[in-house]
């Protein structure tokens, strides 16, 4: 009697996590199909509201995978990252995904150590995902500015997958554009805009906003000179004005110099924002 | 074997009850849980097979983001409707349609829907012809709206003093770019012909001060401070006050359309 309600019990078990199961397939279906028509938030509150149905690691693994690609999708970054990091390998390709979405993630944070460290632990790549991870960790090395690590991992580059090589060519170009890149000097700029107003910014290429500096300081100069020619240097004309001036003078130098600084950070930033572009781009193709 | 039998229905329950839960749409909805309710009506959308329970399911759901104020997913959702176009229901989806492009600002689009719903359904829906009014009104046809008005006074039921007092003998939207014209050439005239006469006096008098004060510099010989900062200051008022001119004509025809609109819509 004992042995057949064992066997009972067992068969029911097995019923029961059957059902699981296909419950699983339903429910990964659906996910598959809000993620085909884009809604990602209703797949987040649908994830979220199965979480607890669902106990196994390879389903748990799924589901956190999952919730991390939604969140990245919905440009959540954090949100993201701490979803991408519960998942487990038990698959070893959702695992493997999970590391290059958050090292990506981690790229567009610009904390470029954690991404590495990310990719440091993606396990048993496919041929294509090896080429992947040779083209973000050459990615990585542009933005950490390393040119000697990118020239390396560069050379290595294996134009055999199509989907890539694009991406390759392209961050070997940005690299050329980086390393032969001049920096301009902003004491040069300040001291070029106090002997000749507007000269700080012809020097940095900025010829309407040098022209417009130097015409604003040659105006107030002239009704300072009239000021002081016509009524004398206590007169109000020329104590109004040539304060104008003054200030206008001092803060071209000073606009001189941040413009110098402005203009280095927006080259760099949109170098940057190339590189990410080119490391994101054959991720989404491999894993899209 | 009571107690096996116990055990079978107790996990049968479990498993059927889970898998109930994305059953729940409707509860949900009465419920306000609007977002899960949509989620619902999706799962249930994606399980069917039948197109009528589909399109129900995309209507219920779209529903649900039109409670949540969120017009542009209930429009996804009715765009995704695939039936007849002649079916009943699409004629309930039709004016969803009209509706959420409406509270979604899209006027033109719901204007077109408008058309298709009048070409498939007949011209003689009044709730139909009331937002073709409303969308007329909104992209500032206004002539157009009132005539429509006019020829279905019936069908909506409305006296030709209910459509006199909608658009109060305003027929005509003020013209951006005449207002504009009109400042470059008077200043302060653009705001005038705007309806702003008040802002237009204030507009011309600090423009014609700057030109009176130009001019004194100038006569008492101070070349640099008269010319350079008259003309400056004169430069920047007049081309400011044109392009101000120019948008207090759009804001007055919003405010004038969001009037008409209201008082339309207070009296159907």
């Amino acid at each position: 009697m004992k042995i057949t309600i064992s066997l009972a019990l067992l068969l029911i078990g097995l019923v029961f996590r059957a059902q699981a199961q296909t419950s699983f397939q339903s429910d990964y279906g659906f996910i598959k199909h809000l993620e085909s028509i884009s809604s990602y938030d209703e797949a987040n509150l649908f994830l979220r509201s199965i979480k607890d149905n669902h106990a196994s690691e390879g389903q748990q693994d799924t589901i956190s995978f999952y919730q991390g690609k939604f969140n990245y999708l919905k440009k959540n970054r954090f949100e993201s990252i701490s979803f991408f990091k519960n998942v487990g390998k038990s698959n070893l390709s959702y695992w493997n995904a999970a590391k290059f979405y958050s090292a990506l993630q981690f790229a567009y944070l610009d904390n470029y150590e954690a991404g590495l460290s990310e990719l440091s632990l993606v396990e048993n790549l496919s041929s294509e995902e090896r080429e992947l991870l040779n083209l973000e960790q050459a990615g990585f090395s542009l933005l950490t500015r390393n040119y000697a690590h990118f020239d390396q991992i560069s050379t290595s580059f294996d134009s055999e997958f199509f989907q890539f090589t694009e991406h390759q060519d392209e961050l070997v170009r940005i690299s050329s554009v980086l390393s032969g890149h001049k920096s301009k000097s902003p004491f040069l700029a300040g001291l070029f805009s106090a002997i000749v107003p507007g000269a700080g910014k012809y020097y940095i290429g900025q010829f309407g906003r040098g022209t417009m500096a130097l015409m604003s300081n040659a105006v107030f100069a002239l009704q300072a000179y009239e000021g002081y020619r016509k009524d004398g240097p206590k007169s109000p004309a020329f104590i109004v004005f040539g304060s104008i001036f003054s200030v206008f003078y001092v803060a071209n130098i000073w606009g001189s110099v941040v413009a110098v600084r402005v203009q280095e950070k927006s080259f760099y930033d949109t170098q940057d924002e190339m590189v990410v572009l080119h490391m994101h781009i054959p991720l989404r193709l491999l894993y899209k | 074997m009571k107690w096996l039998c116990f055990t079978c229905i107790f996990l049968c329950a479990c498993y059927t009850s889970k898998a109930q839960d994305w059953q729940k749409g409707d509860s949900l909805f009465a419920e306000g849980k609007y977002l899960l309710a949509a989620v619902s009506f999706e799962r249930m959308y994606y399980e069917s097979l039948d197109d009528k329970v589909r399109a129900g399911n995309l209507l219920k759901k779209a529903f649900c983001y039109k409670a949540l104020s969120q017009y542009d997913k209930a429009l996804e959702a009715l765009n995704r409707i695939r039936l007849t176009p002649r079916d009943s229901v699409m004629k309930i989806v039709s004016y969803e349609k009209v509706l959420a492009y409406y509270l979604n600002e899209d006027y033109q689009a719901s204007y077109n829907e408008v058309l298709k719903n009048k070409l498939l359904f007949g011209p003689k829906d009044p709730d139909i012809v009331c937002f073709e009014a409303l969308n007329l009104i909104a992209v500032y046809k206004w002539k157009e709206a009132e005539r429509l008005l006019l020829d279905n006074e019936e069908l909506l039921e409305l006296s030709v003093t209910d459509i006199e007092t909608v658009f109060d003998g305003n027929k005509t939207p003020k013209n951006p770019d005449k207002a504009f014209n009109l400042s470059m050439f008077l200043p302060g005239v653009g705001q005038m012909y705007a309806g702003y006469p008040f802002k237009g006096l204030l507009s011309g008098g600090i423009q014609a001060g700057l030109v009176g004060a130009s001019a004194y510099a100038l006569y008492k010989g101070y070349f640099f401070t008269g010319g350079l900062t008259g003309v400056a200051l004169f430069y920047t008022f007049y081309f400011g006050g044109a392009r101000y001119a120019r948008e207090l004509a759009q804001k007055r025809n919003e405010k004038d359309a969001a009037t008409m609109s209201l008082r339309l819509q207070q009296m159907k």
